[in-house]
């Protein structure tokens, strides 16, 4: 069920005042969001910093019976904007950017703090997505200046442009957010899933690779962290037992100081183990010793590995550089286990 | 290595005449100019001589005066310079200091030019100056050791910076604890005992942040007295090392040194290959010089490694450079142009993807003959990763602190994701091929389909290198050019001798070539 205001009702969410600062005091029009877009990415040029817009965008009522009535989505849209209001910093700009569309400037915040952000909101909108009569079907994206855009509208293009490759992530289109992280480690190792950002491969006896390239290619994400240390990431390595012996381990050792938190993850209720840069996650769950994964969201790049064991020594093997996907699925283990957020 | 130049004004305009009036002009001033109308010459300029301000056109060929500005300003031996921009209408510049840099239009009302040039040569004659110095002296007056502690026991967070002849030094400091140490090409701690070694010289600490990453952990208090003690030793025990010209052989197969040994032995051992000059190898080991020398002292006196002198004429003719200072900074704006955070970043990635690895291995170990490419020792000595290898295999130094990685991707099919995610900081792509006769067909097929997988992410430029025994025929290269995709550019295929140093240098340099003529942006955003 599609969901439309005439422009009329638009206005009226957005000029309850003369000030412009209307609704709930905070909440501003699309003109006054493109000035003030237009000043911060000023300010952030001269002086070298970071902001982000953060763009949600209401798609559909996924039921409900009959169309909704014009007052009752505009009683919806209030009650969705208050709450993200009571979300965001009080140095957020929240405000409307088109019909549909609610956009939030974030000044001096990189990739990651517009991704705590996006985590905060969906969660605190997930009576609206989840429940209610009717539900909606909400989708968050997000743009940083200058990683992605040179300007504000760019960033904001690039924030709108987001939510097409976000449907087409197999996150939404398998709704694996509905699922839990053992779940979707079996859903995606069964195989049968393509795309140029996902392919299976096989390790192991029988196959063009052996089972230590898994070892060998976490060596080389914990290399690739070194090479750009003030980067921001996280990166979890499930590593099935943590032992003193994990091949990474010289490699975490050789580190030092850098913006990526590295977690290595493995069955058992305690371990002695520790690494040098990196934190040891033990979890008693049989299910952690029965795979290898690996989670890598960074300002440039995102990776997921997950490997479970077919048959004799050959492994089916799922990957992906797709960063909803990289995102969701640490979430998802981060929540399973109740582990502190790290985003 | 960087020679501060005090008086000295960097002239970089684009018009040669009004160079000349500048030049005339600043010298009955009393001062000496540096002039250039290119932009990287201007940088390399500006790098090597450190002058006391820099005067520049907005509309510079090569590097424009407001990118020169940003990349000088964020290069720790120049940030203090302060910049005159010169152009037709006032601008707005990224990053522009009030009252250190100034902005003068065309025409040139010259009273006020040279006023404005006064002003700023006033504000010190030497770097540095324009910041507020919390010390400066002379290490004869006050040893670094003495001022680290000042420095250390005070919580200074900024950078002392330390001048001796040509040579320039900077200790990073951040809490009162040396975050870093910078000589030259070394750094941590091997450069900061060097340091310590300076009985002359001048030192200034300037306050500042330090955004620099932390590359010492070892406590500033240990630090220092660990360094002295080396110092120490290194005093006594210098008679017994070998002098820096000598030249180092092994005298056994290195795969034979048993496992567990201390891991300066095997990177000691592992370089010997590489940089068989003593002053070369205690240069690129990462270990501490004395800990280097008293190594191969050690392994001289085992029998492992021999030792012999060598002539003056010898070390005169490895002295030349592969790359030029003025090419090493076009390839440095290149890549900061294609990856726009790259201010910050200090390396660039070539993917080498080949169809054996074998043949990956002979073209790395080919560039040995290249000065300042290091060999990364474990990928080409890691017999596990023969079958598919993954990873960085080598480094080519450039001029200006760029890092050339060459990075190895297996060919394995499916490897769609792996690649896209390793693609950061990507700038080429190396295809190597050979002759091989079993399903040399499938082989090239799966190299072209690897190949257009980058390029799906990223636009970046390629070459093809022949590699085969046999010399390339006509047949085989047409067979080539059309399973690549290539006969719109068949000039992007070149062919290796393993026998020839030249063959590699000459495949490079091409690539280079290509990479400072490409105009892509190439960087996808995800």
């Amino acid at each position: 069920m599609d969901l439309n205001l005439d422009q009329e009702s638009i206005d009226k969410l957005t000029k309850l005042d003369e000030s412009k600062k209307n609704f709930e005091s905070r909440f501003y029009d699309s003109e006054f969001m493109g000035e003030f877009g237009k000043l911060e990415n000023a300010r952030s040029e001269r002086y070298g910093l970071h902001y982000s817009v953060v763009v949600l965008t209401v798609e559909s009522f996924q039921n409900g019976s009959v169309t909704p009535e014009k007052e009752e989505l505009m009683k919806f849209l209030k009650l969705l904007i208050t709450t993200i209001l009571t979300v965001v910093r009080n140095c957020d700009v929240t405000g409307m950017l088109e019909n549909k569309k609610v956009m939030i400037l974030l000044p001096q915040t990189d990739y990651f703090g517009s991704l705590i952000t996006i985590k905060k909101l969906t969660r605190a909108l997930e009576p609206f997505t989840t429940k209610g009569e009717p539900y909606a079907s909400i989708i968050v994206s997000q743009a940083t200046f200058p990683k992605d855009a040179f300007n504000f509208n760019g960033a904001v293009g690039i924030a709108s442009n987001r939510i097409g490759s976000m449907k087409d992530s197999i996150w939404e289109k398998l709704d694996l957010k509905s699922k839990l992280f053992w779940e979707i480690v079996a859903k995606l190792t069964e195989g049968g899933i393509e795309g140029s950002a996902y392919s299976t491969f096989d390790l192991g006896d029988g196959a063009d690779l052996e089972y230590s390239f898994i070892n060998r290619l976490n060596e080389v994400i914990v290399e690739e962290v070194a090479r750009s240390p003030e980067k921001r990431g996280v990166l979890y390595i499930g590593s099935r037992k943590i032992t003193e012996d994990l091949p990474f381990k010289n490699q975490l050792n050789m580190l030092g100081k850098t913006g990526t938190k590295i977690f290595v993850v493995g069955e058992g209720k305690e371990t002695n183990v520790e690494f040098k840069n990196a934190t040891s996650i033990p979890i008693d769950d049989p299910r952690v010793a029965s795979a290898d994964f690996t989670l890598y969201l960074s300002e440039d790049a995102a990776y997921t590995l997950l490997s479970k064991e077919a048959w004799g020594n050959s492994f089916l093997c799922f990957h992906s550089s797709d960063p909803f996907l990289t995102e969701g699925l640490i979430t998802k283990f981060q929540r399973d286990y109740h582990l502190q957020e790290q985003l | 290595m960087i020679t501060k130049s005090e008086d000295t004004i960097l002239i970089a305009l684009s018009n040669d005449k009004e160079i000349n009036i500048f030049r005339d002009k600043v010298i009955d001033k009393g001062f000496k100019p540096l002039t250039t109308n290119d932009g990287s010459k201007a940088m390399e300029l500006a790098l090597k001589y450190v002058p006391s301000l820099i005067i520049v056109d907005m509309s510079l060929p090569t590097i424009d005066g407001e990118r020169l500005f940003q990349i000088l300003t964020h290069n720790p031996n120049v940030s203090n310079v302060p910049f005159m921009f010169v152009s037709e209408v006032v601008r707005d510049v990224k990053g522009f200091r009030i009252n250190i840099d100034s902005f003068i239009a065309r025409p040139f009302k010259w009273d006020e030019v040279m006023e404005k040039i006064k002003e700023s040569m006033l504000y010190g004659d030497t770097v540095g100056q324009r910041l507020h110095k919390d010390i400066e002296g002379r290490l004869s007056q006050m040893a670094l050791v003495d001022i680290l502690q000042v420095l250390h026991f005070n919580k200074k967070e900024g950078e002392l910076i330390l001048s001796n002849n040509d040579q320039h030094g900077i200790v990073f400091m951040k809490d009162g604890q040396v975050y870093n140490a910078i000589l030259g090409e070394v750094e941590k701690e091997k450069a900061l005992y060097r340091l310590f070694t300076w009985k002359d010289g001048k030192f200034e600490f300037i306050p500042q942040r330090v955004t620099t990453p932390q590359k010492i952990e070892l406590p500033t208090g240990n630090l220092m007295m660990e360094g002295m003690q080396q110092i120490d030793e290194f005093e006594r025990d210098k008679d017994k090392f070998p002098n820096k010209s000598s030249i180092l052989q092994l005298k056994v197969d290195s795969t034979s040194v048993p496992k567990g040994l201390k891991p300066i032995i095997y990177e000691v051992l592992f370089l010997i290959d590489y940089y068989p000059k003593v002053e070369n190898l205690v240069d690129h080991c990462s270990f501490t010089d004395y800990d280097v020398y008293t190594t191969i002292i050690d392994l001289v006196g085992r029998g492992v490694v021999d030792v012999t002198e060598v002539s003056e004429d010898i070390e005169m003719a490895e002295l030349h450079t592969f790359i030029s200072p003025s090419d090493a900074i076009k390839i440095k704006e290149k890549v900061v142009n294609r990856w726009d955070d790259m201010l910050t970043s200090n390396y660039a990635k070539i993917f080498i993807v080949s169809v054996n690895p074998e043949l990956a291995n002979k073209f790395i170990l080919s560039c040995k003959s290249i000065p300042d490419f290091v060999i990364d020792s474990k990928l080409i000595s890691d017999n596990n990763s023969t079958r598919n290898l993954l990873g960085q295999m080598g480094v080519l130094k450039l001029y200006g602190g760029l890092d050339m990685v060459f990075f190895s991707l297996p060919t394995a099919s499916a490897m769609g994701p792996l690649i896209n995610a390793l693609s950061s900081n990507l700038v080429g792509l190396i295809l190597l091929w050979d002759d091989t006769k079993l399903e040399w067909g499938s082989v090239v097929e799966g190299l072209a389909v690897t190949k257009n997988e980058i390029l799906h992410h990223r636009k970046v430029p390629f070459l093809g290198v022949y590699c085969g025994e046999n010399e390339l025929t006509d047949e085989l290269k047409e067979s080539y050019i059309k399973t690549m995709g290539i006969e719109d550019n068949p000039e992007t295929l070149m062919t290796f001798d393993n026998k020839n140093d030249e063959s590699v240098q000459d495949i490079l340099k091409k690539f280079f070539d290509e990479l400072i003529k490409d105009k892509n942006k190439g960087s996808v955003k995800v």
